[in-house]
């Protein structure tokens, strides 16, 4: 929802990995972080902290990371599943990378690099620069006319 | 006659000391614990409002210990520290005080057993400082490390981190949380 990015965020994790130094926290072991209507999961996940001390950026690793949120109160929760996300808050901007795929309702988008823009709900999907790697694939379902 | 009066004085007087004496043995015996050089609680020294300072190769201070009441138990090896207040000083102008209710000190003062009320603050970073509290820890303090397996609590300005057990490298400011970990950041103004 547009109001998450200004809530807390909760995060769950078997251990934890604290650098102050670096201002890198890095939680591993079942994580789960909830901002909102946004829940991030992964096995390991990074979270980088600006020089205010605010979480500016999560990278999550899984098999698969996923990840999801409701952009709109009308419209259905947006999925997301990737070998590795690394979302973005202040331009909320999440780019999933490694069998990337996001799912919107019905519609699926897969790719090798997908970038998902929570504000507007806008998906860039991106195939393999490799030949005969990835390509994007997208399925739209159609929508019912009444 | 006055021989026997005398005899007969002699015998109550008699009789009237040794209960004293007797007594007073026994109370001597008991007031005074005899103590011995194995005592494991024998104290040899103590010190009022004592305040340590350790300096390091390079001559400067490596950490400081204060207290209101520091006793050395030589039988044991350990100095007892109430309410041990400990300065790690590190790199950067890097202060880390750490507070507890009661210490308990190795003689060679590298280790630190911490109890009650534990409280590790760090203040150099360069918004609020951070708190760490805990029951117990224990303290290395030449390599300004620390560890405990109880739960943890780990604070700054708003955000809240908890866990079960802990490793903190305090002079790197790096720290391994053990177990069921939680956080709570929150969005700053």
């Amino acid at each position: 929802l547009p109001e998450d990015r200004n809530q807390p965020i909760h995060v769950s994790a078997d251990q934890a990995s604290l650098n102050e130094a670096t201002g890198v926290s890095v939680y591993s072991g079942n994580v789960e972080i909830k901002q909102g209507s946004m829940i991030l999961k992964g096995s390991r996940v990074e979270l980088h902290r600006d020089n205010q001390g605010s979480i500016a950026r999560v990278v999550s690793t899984g098999n698969p990371a996923e990840f999801q949120q409701q952009s709109v109160a009308s419209q259905p929760v947006t999925r997301a599943y990737g070998n590795q996300m690394d979302y973005r808050i202040p331009t909320q901007l999440i780019t999933i990378t490694g069998n990337a795929q996001v799912q919107q309702a019905n519609d699926r988008f897969t790719g090798q690099r997908i970038v998902y823009n929570m504000d507007q709900s806008i998906v860039d999907a991106f195939g393999s620069e490799q030949p005969g790697g990835q390509r994007v694939e997208m399925i739209i379902q159609p929508r019912s006319n009444n | 006659m006055r021989w026997t009066r005398h005899i007969t004085l002699a015998i109550v007087i008699l009789l009237t000391l040794l209960p004293v004496l007797y007594w007073g043995w026994i109370g001597i015996n008991q007031t005074v614990p005899q103590v011995t050089e194995q005592d494991e609680d024998r104290i040899d020294f103590f010190i009022l409002d004592g305040h340590i300072k350790r300096y390091s190769q390079a001559g400067e201070i490596a950490h400081q210990i204060s207290s209101p009441l520091i006793e050395h138990l030589p039988g044991q090896s350990i100095t007892q520290v109430t309410q041990p207040k400990v300065i790690l000083l590190g790199d950067r102008d890097q202060e880390t005080l750490i507070e507890a209710d009661q210490g308990t000190m190795t003689d060679d003062e590298s280790k630190i057993e911490l109890a009650g009320n534990v409280r590790v603050i760090d203040n150099s970073s360069f918004d609020a400082p951070r708190e760490l509290r805990t029951e117990t820890m224990t303290l290395f303090p030449s390599s300004q490390y620390a560890e405990t397996s109880d739960p943890v609590i780990f604070e700054q300005a708003l955000n809240q981190l908890s866990a079960i057990g802990m490793q903190a490298w305090l002079g790197e400011q790096r720290i391994e949380l053990l177990s069921e970990v939680r956080g709570f950041y929150a969005k700053s103004e």
